[in-house]
């Protein structure tokens, strides 16, 4: 008998005694045949349900779980925010942007001010413009009379019970926090921006109330 | 019950049980899987040619059965090792680790090891019962014996 024939015996024997192991005993036996007489009596139609009734239910839950999530979805896209384009978005951005920057310029023009010029550059913005950008077209439009395109929550606790501050860069998942609420944050650390943290497909997303930038939190 | 469900119960119950062990790892799911198969037997009942063709079909019928309970979406419990090996068996620590190394076989490799090694069928037997070719039921038991001897620690 060569090494590999007594290898072979070898595996066959081991298994064969893992195998005998999982030998159901006489009392299992006794047990599963008591059952299937139990169910030898009960007319064919009732014994087709057999499964316990949990089961059942547990399955018509996991049918209906996708067609739940089917409806969820399309709610969801049938938002009527949802519906509106984005470039729609950006003009009324656009539109706010070049409110406050002729309200600057006419102030500046009356009071003689040399940030007319740089005031007429902002009002070129164009919608992808940066945030470098955007924040020259603040200083020249002046903060003070433009209003933040979102509501300020200084502090968010992360679901880990951390607190975001300004300035604090977070990736993971706020469940806390609804989609379209705001939070301040800070992309250098400096100064704070008014921005919309929204989540989109489980991540999470920082939309400058400034530029029409989508920027990821981390 | 009839006295023939009866008989063949009484002829194939092991082999059934044991097939749906190796599958599932625990004790009280093989007893539930081995009921549902002679269940089927019942609600369905066939002639069988003779009783080796009754244990093809239930060991086929309980590989397909294991194999849809363990694709079910709500056999997400986790088997603990102390509930996989009845307190009765006795086993020892080298039992215990071949045991092991089985359940832990993909799923597609156990029928064939179970029926070439435990039940004595030839390759080319278990690939008819099967509805494979013989050459693939020898690749299986090839990568089983792999997968096992790498699980017992190349012993």
């Amino acid at each position: 008998m060569d090494e590999r024939e007594r290898s072979e015996m070898e595996t066959r024997a081991r298994l064969v005694a893992a195998y005998d192991a999982m030998s159901p005993s006489a009392e299992v036996t006794d047990r599963v045949l008591a059952r299937l007489r139990d169910d030898a009596r009960v007319p064919e139609k009732k014994r087709k349900s057999v499964e316990p009734d949990s089961r059942s239910a547990l399955r018509f839950g996991l049918f209906l779980l996708p067609l739940a999530a089917c409806v969820v979805a399309a709610a969801i896209l049938l938002r009527p925010s949802a519906m509106m384009p984005t470039a729609t978005k950006v003009s009324q951005e656009e539109v706010v942007v070049e409110e406050t920057v002729d309200a600057a310029s006419s102030d500046a023009a009356v009071a003689g001010d040399a940030s007319v010029e740089v005031a007429e550059e902002a009002e070129g913005l164009a919608p992808q413009a940066t945030k470098s950008e955007a924040a020259e077209a603040d200083a020249a439009a002046g903060a003070e009379s433009r209003e933040p395109l979102c509501e300020l929550y200084p502090i968010v606790v992360t679901p880990e019970g951390r607190e975001l501050r300004v300035g604090d860069v977070y990736a993971g998942k706020f469940d806390d926090v609804r989609p379209e609420e705001s939070v301040a944050f800070s992309e250098d650390g400096k100064r704070s921006v008014a921005c919309e943290l929204i989540e989109r497909d489980g991540a999470l997303f920082v939309r400058y109330g400034d530029s029409a930038d989508w920027r990821f939190a981390s | 019950m009839a006295i023939d469900l009866e008989a063949v119960f009484r002829r194939h119950f092991a082999t059934v049980y044991r097939l749906c062990y190796s599958y599932l790892g625990s004790a009280s799911d093989a007893e539930d899987a081995a009921q549902s198969v002679f269940l089927k037997l019942l609600n369905h009942p066939r002639e069988f040619a003779d009783s080796e063709h009754e244990k093809a079909w239930l060991i086929v019928c309980a590989s397909n059965h294991c194999k849809d309970e363990l694709k079910s979406a709500r056999r997400t419990r986790v088997v603990s090792m102390g509930e996989r090996l009845d307190a009765s068996l006795g086993a020892t620590d080298h039992l215990d680790e071949t045991i092991d190394a089985v359940l832990k076989l993909p799923p597609k490799y156990k029928d064939c090891v179970y029926l070439y090694y435990y039940e004595g069928y030839k390759t080319a037997e278990v690939a008819d019962m099967l509805g494979i070719p013989a050459s693939t039921v020898r690749n299986r038991l090839r990568k089983a014996r792999a997968l096992l001897k790498d699980s017992l620690g190349g012993s």
